[in-house]
């Protein structure tokens, strides 16, 4: 296990450096006056010669090696960069949005892998009978929308006519709160830092704001788990442990939870922990549409304008969460399941 | 499970339980939605919309405008506003003296001094950034374009190649040059006598007092102590290369500002994308009702619509093609305005080489060749080709100014009576007839128009042209292609769209910033037009353009440029202009002491407006 | 044809989902056939370019001329319909060339081993590793607008997934004794691969890429909406949604005035993303041998 660890960590540089590559890469297919359309932002910077001063001050317009030799310099020395869109260093600027995104997706996580599990497990309880068929139907239904438009249903049901679940992240008072000196920052994340702080009300304003994405992501997102649950409890049904235990008498609750359910558990423990991993780079649309901070948004705007500290800096951040998300996954799946080898 | 469940149900409760209502929420709070959070808020580097509407409230300047005015000037940090009468403009209008107001307070308490004053505005003509507007002051003082300009003009050292990127002199030999240059430059323009600051100016130039007005953030008074303290440029004449062309995240006032003006900087939260700022009590003016105010990046239109609605938020940025959404909303006022912005479509008389938007190149139905809009009838074509009553009436929603020329309405120069191409497909066709010496006709064409993605007025314009163009003759083509940003700027660089609608934003009410921006053979548009146009603005233009800028007399002023209108006008020779666009205020009715200013940078007048129900 | 292959694909169209699935998919198939003919586009134009019908930019409501709308000055019909065949477009282009170089890649790794497999697998994770919306993005941007360049990002970012899960599938069935014999008796390693390994596993790769199709044709609009799909105006269900985003939340106090810019276009791609998870839905129940209960 200890050399399966290692030789994955190994080739996280290894991932880093090819990421970066491909991100550099696509980034070189554009003309220098194309990526300096990020600073000139409207027609009065055009000026005179202000394209080619810009470009110069860039250093766009050098050879490929030498560009990205700078860039790769300083990511040795610790600098990321600048990021444009988030108006701060690169690293900053990923540092202080990455707790809001983790904080939607972990809540996301919850309901996306209980609702899964339950009704996946009552779907296969209930193998090919009505219940079943419209678990299964309005799961895929749910999965068949496109966040984008679920997340505006939201909106609009639950901010513009009923007032609930405004958008954003936090309130301008909540804010208030939270930047002012009494208040202490723990995780980053609003609503755990709130209660550890007793500010009950600020934990119901961002938890307001919350209610929102984590609907769409829940109800985008659930069928998954559901597919798995289901078939994972189906096929455990059908194994010949249980038909001993059934013909043996027992009472089918203890069956089924004692014994079912438990086995059935184990693929959808995997597949819980890739969702949240997922999560993390799915929120991209939601974060857009709700309005809320986070690193998919963040990094949504700096790939449409171009700015190519933060999508570099954005897409290695992903990669080492990625990385060691997936690592973490696998190495708690063989520790829950023996029969899983990691090699 | 069950646990869970009722975990959720509390979550839930909580959650509903959480909504408040209450009358007018936050009385001394004034939340602006806007489109864009400050690039920076150096006002040296700021150039954009967003910087400036913070700017402005912090920072004060010299004088401001009077009411709604473009033309009259009240004091602000100046004690009077110079004028010849007052006889503070001197020597043949080269000379300009401000009185300045005694008793100012910076935001940490230190006293306004004329020294600060003067080493702002040589701050600002130092610091130079590439795109950035310290331009207008070095135009305005020394009549040259950039400081590089200036510099090399004057001492025949390139900035660009005299310095490396640490900002350092590559060269010791070139120290003494640029100090000398300081010291017989830049010092001796703009300095204080007593209480009066003075600015020398090389020539008269008639919009100096509109580059210098409030609301122009490249003109405000920083605090030369808080500023060096800070790392800025230390005020001495040795070293001040080190502080030229900062990268803005380099600029110690990137983020901080100290400034005189009615609110002060609480903070920018660069992650939600908020401004937020509070009052100053010490304000040496008339003082703000509110308290805070909130300047807030919501991209999302739909968000910001629905957080007005919910009394979130008590004024927000409406594009201008979501008017219905906004104009029966209870609770709800919305006002209209210009801004001083024109929408013009641009033409290439010769298309740059490389260009992969001319089809076949030539003029045989597929196609255009490079000059294609160099014939005078191809303009005057298009030009009585577009429907501008159908256009402004029912597809903008009368939401746009016809313009004759490219100049905003009210400026110098500007008049109802300037003779301007009206809608008619006859003379339209009979051009198309002329043009090319019947070629077209014959042969037809395939022309692109293009248009940044996201403004849909620009491209409704193109459609409308392309609709009533295909149908004079079978054989014309028109696409109408919107482009990304980035790539529109780089094919605008490379003169490669042969057909184009942008807008220019004014930097300051003068029409000079319009005029020589579209006609003057070196103008920031029109020097892109290609050879053939720039060979007819020397020819016929440009000297009426650089001479109404000397000008001080409006009245001869404003007859110099009607003549260049004229000759424009005659000669199709602006493209095809436009409108001038009307913006929508959207608000909250509780919003009181509103007020529009067509210069202001945003939308609202933080300084004046509170909130009381009706 | 074998009876028990027979009596599968009976199973397929006769369950709940697979027969839904199919259902929906022919008659998305017609439309997109007979586009034409149901939308008629002007003539000497690009059909694809939705026409304008209006030149007000306030959508309208469904009228006897214009039976679901209009929205962005255009007929939202017109888009819908013409829509079909981009959406089509999408899925199936995108599905195939990814999935052939997903099998191609998988195939060579799983079937090799060793260096080659390790070298490829280390690729594979390295596109893996960047989320795959945030990809989508950033290439769709520099590329630039248009359903190809659209096509051209979701290719470059999608095709690991079968690569991996035929390298799964290979490395199973390699162990298994018939590949063992075919060596021995010195099948050459194409033959191998064409004759008996993809075979075997192509039903799950085609699972995969049913299921695909949907969030495929989800990411294309996803991609569109926020401005960097498909070029303006082309009818594209995206597009069309594009044009709603700002008026979703209604207007005037109304907040299902504009409801017609949402329901169409998205009931369209619900509907069309809905067959392919059935169809997948039911391939699986079908063919998952796990399942036989």
């Amino acid at each position: 296990m200890f050399f399966y660890i290692a030789r994955r960590l190994l080739f996280l540089p290894l991932t880093l450096f090819g990421i970066s590559l491909i991100i550099f890469f696509m980034f070189m297919r554009l003309s220098p006056e194309q990526r300096v359309a990020l600073y000139i932002t409207s027609p009065e910077r055009l000026r005179g010669d202000n394209v080619e001063r810009l470009i110069d001050l860039h250093g766009l317009r050098d050879p490929w090696h030498i560009q990205y030799g700078r860039w790769m310099g300083n990511v040795v020395r610790g600098n990321l960069g600048w990021s444009n869109v988030g108006k701060e260093p690169v690293y900053s600027a990923i540092m202080r949005r990455f707790p809001y995104t983790l904080e939607l997706a972990l809540y996301s996580a919850l309901p996306i892998i209980w609702l899964g599990t339950w009704l996946g497990t009552l779907s296969a309880l209930y193998h090919n009978r009505p219940l079943d068929h419209t678990l299964r139907i309005s799961a895929v239904v749910g999965w068949s929308f496109p966040d984008f438009v679920f997340g505006f249903f939201v909106l609009m049901i639950f901010y513009s006519i009923l007032g609930w679940f405004p958008p954003g992240t936090l309130g301008a008072e909540a804010d208030a709160v939270v930047k002012s000196s009494q208040f202490r920052s723990f995780t980053g994340m609003v609503t755990i830092d709130s209660l550890l702080n007793g500010r009950l009300d600020v934990f119901i304003d961002t938890a307001r704001r919350l209610a929102g994405p984590v609907l769409t992501l829940t109800y985008v997102g659930f069928a998954y788990i559901l597919r798995i649950a289901r078939s994972s409890m189906l096929e455990v049904l059908g194994r010949e442990y249980i038909r001993t235990a059934r013909s043996k008498g027992l009472e089918e609750k203890v069956v089924i939870n004692k014994h079912a359910r438990r086995n059935a558990m184990i693929p959808v423990a995997t597949v819980s922990g890739q969702t949240i991993i997922a999560l993390l780079g799915g929120t991209v649309i939601v974060e857009t549409i709700f309005n809320r901070v986070g690193i998919g948004s963040f990094m949504a705007t700096a790939a449409q304008q171009l700015d190519f500290a933060s999508v570099i800096g954005g897409s290695l951040f992903f990669g080492v969460i990625l990385v060691l998300g997936n690592l973490l996954v696998d190495v708690s799946y063989a520790l829950i399941d023996p029969r899983v080898r990691l090699d | 499970m069950k646990n869970l469940a009722l975990i959720v149900l509390v979550f839930f409760l909580i959650t509903v339980a959480g909504v408040a209502f209450a009358e007018i929420p936050n009385p001394d709070t004034y939340v602006m939605l806007t489109i864009a959070e400050p690039d920076t808020l150096d006002p040296h580097q700021a150039y954009d919309v967003a910087s400036g509407e913070v700017i402005q409230f912090v920072y004060d300047n010299l004088i401001a405008y009077d009411g709604q005015s473009l033309t009259d000037f009240v004091p602000w940090l100046a004690m009077e506003v110079p004028s010849l009468e007052n006889e503070l403009i001197m020597n043949e209008a080269t000379t300009y003296i401000f009185p300045l107001r005694e008793g100012v307070k910076f935001h940490n308490g230190n006293e306004l001094t004329p020294e600060d004053v003067v080493y702002s505005f040589h701050r600002g003509i130092l610091a130079d950034p590439a795109a950035g507007p310290m331009w207008m002051l070095i135009e305005a003082i020394f009549g040259y374009y950039s400081l590089e300009d200036f510099v090399f003009d004057k001492t025949g050292i390139s900035l660009n190649e005299a310095l490396d990127p640490e900002s350092q002199l590559i060269n010791e030999e070139y120290r003494q040059p640029l100090i000398d240059f300081y010291q017989d430059y830049i010092q001796p323009a703009i300095q204080a006598d007593g209480w009066d600051i003075v600015f020398h100016l090389s020539r008269p130039f008639g919009p100096f007092m509109s580059i210098l007005a409030r609301n122009s953030s490249w003109a405000v008074i920083l605090d030369k102590d808080t500023s060096v303290e800070m790392g800025c440029w230390d005020g001495e004449a040795d070293g001040w290369w080190e502080h030229y062309n900062l990268r803005k995240e380099d600029s110690p006032l990137y983020d901080q500002a100290v400034g005189t003006g009615p609110f002060r900087l609480i903070e920018w939260d660069r992650v939600q994308q908020r401004v937020t700022l509070e009052r100053n009590d010490d304000f040496w003016g008339e003082k703000p009702w509110i308290s805070t105010a909130i300047l807030w990046e919501i991209e999302e239109w739909g968000t910001r619509r629905a957080m007005l609605e919910a009394g979130d938020a008590d004024q927000i940025h409406t594009p201008q093609q979501y008017y219905e959404q906004v104009t029966d909303m209870p609770g709800i006022s919305v006002e209209l305005g210009d801004f001083v912005l024109v929408d013009s479509m641009q033409f290439l008389w010769e298309v740059g080489p490389g260009s992969p938007y001319l089809g076949s190149g030539q003029l045989d139905g597929n196609g255009i060749p490079p000059d294609f809009f160099s014939d005078i009838h191809v303009r005057r074509a298009f030009n009585y080709a577009l429907d501008y009553d159908t256009l402004v009436e029912h597809a903008l929603g009368n939401l746009v100014t016809r313009i004759p020329s490219v100049l905003p309405v009210g400026f110098l120069g500007w008049s109802e009576d300037q003779p301007r191409y009206e809608f008619d497909m006859e003379k339209a066709a009979e051009e198309f007839q002329m043009a090319w010496d019947g070629e077209l006709w014959e042969n037809g064409f395939t022309v692109s128009l293009f248009y940044n993605i996201g403004n849909e007025r620009r491209q409704t314009t193109c459609e409308m042209l392309q609709e009533n163009i295909e149908s004079i003759n079978p054989k014309f083509r028109v696409e109408v292609i919107g482009l990304q940003w980035p790539t529109f700027l780089d094919a605008y660089r490379n003169e490669h769209m042969p057909a184009f609608i942008i807008g220019w934003q004014a930097d300051y009410a003068d029409p000079h910033n319009f005029i020589s921006t579209y006609l003057h053979s070196a103008g920031t548009f029109s020097a892109h037009w290609g050879e053939p146009f720039r060979e007819f603005a020397r020819e016929n233009l440009d000297h009426l353009v650089e001479q109404a800028v000397m000008e001080t007399d409006p009245s001869i002023r404003e007859s110099l440029y009607r003549e260049v209108q004229d000759i424009a006008y005659e000669t199709a020779a602006f493209g095809l202009p436009l409108f001038q666009p009307r913006y929508i205020f959207t608000m909250r009715d509780w919003v009181q002491g509103w007020t529009f200013h067509s210069m202001r940078p945003g939308e609202v007048n933080l300084d004046q407006v509170w909130k009381e129900e009706n | 044809m074998t009876s028990e292959r027979r009596q599968l694909i009976r199973r397929l169209f006769l369950s709940t989902s697979g027969f839904l699935g199919f259902s929906l998919l022919a008659f998305f198939c017609i439309v997109a056939l007979c586009a034409p003919w149901l939308a008629p586009p002007p003539a000497g134009r690009d059909p694809y370019l939705m026409p304008v019908v209006e030149w007000s930019p306030n959508p309208q409501p469904p009228s006897s001329e214009y039976i679901f709308g209009v929205a962005g000055k255009r007929n939202i019909y017109y888009g819908v319909i013409w829509g079909t065949r981009s959406a089509f477009r999408v899925g199936i282009t995108v599905t195939v060339i990814s999935t052939m170089f997903g099998l191609l890649v998988g195939a060579v790794g799983g079937y090799f081993g060793k260096i080659v497999d390790e070298v490829l697998m280390r690729i594979t994770d390295i596109f893996l590793a960047i989320p795959f919306l945030v990809a989508a993005v950033v290439m769709a941007t520099i590329l630039g607008p248009g359903l190809d360049n659209v096509i051209r990002a979701l290719i470059f970012f999608s095709w690991m997934f079968p690569a991996r899960l035929i390298r799964g599938n290979i490395l199973q069935i390699k162990e298994e004794q018939y590949i063992t014999a075919a060596r021995s008796v010195g099948v050459n390693h194409v033959g191998i691969i064409v004759r008996h390994v993809l075979p075997n596993s192509i039903f799950p790769v085609l699972i995969q890429a049913s299921m695909r199709m949907g969030s495929l044709v989800i990411t294309a609009a996803a991609l569109s909406f926020l401005g960097i799909g498909a070029r303006e105006n082309y009818a594209d269900w995206g597009g069309l949604l594009n044009y709603a985003r700002n008026w979703m939340l209604g207007g005037g106090g109304e907040v299902l005035r504009y409801w017609y810019m949402v329901v169409f276009p998205g009931a369209a791609m619900v509907l069309f993303v809905l067959a392919w998870n059935l169809v997948g839905d039911a391939l699986r129940d079908v063919f998952d041998p796990r399942l036989k209960v």
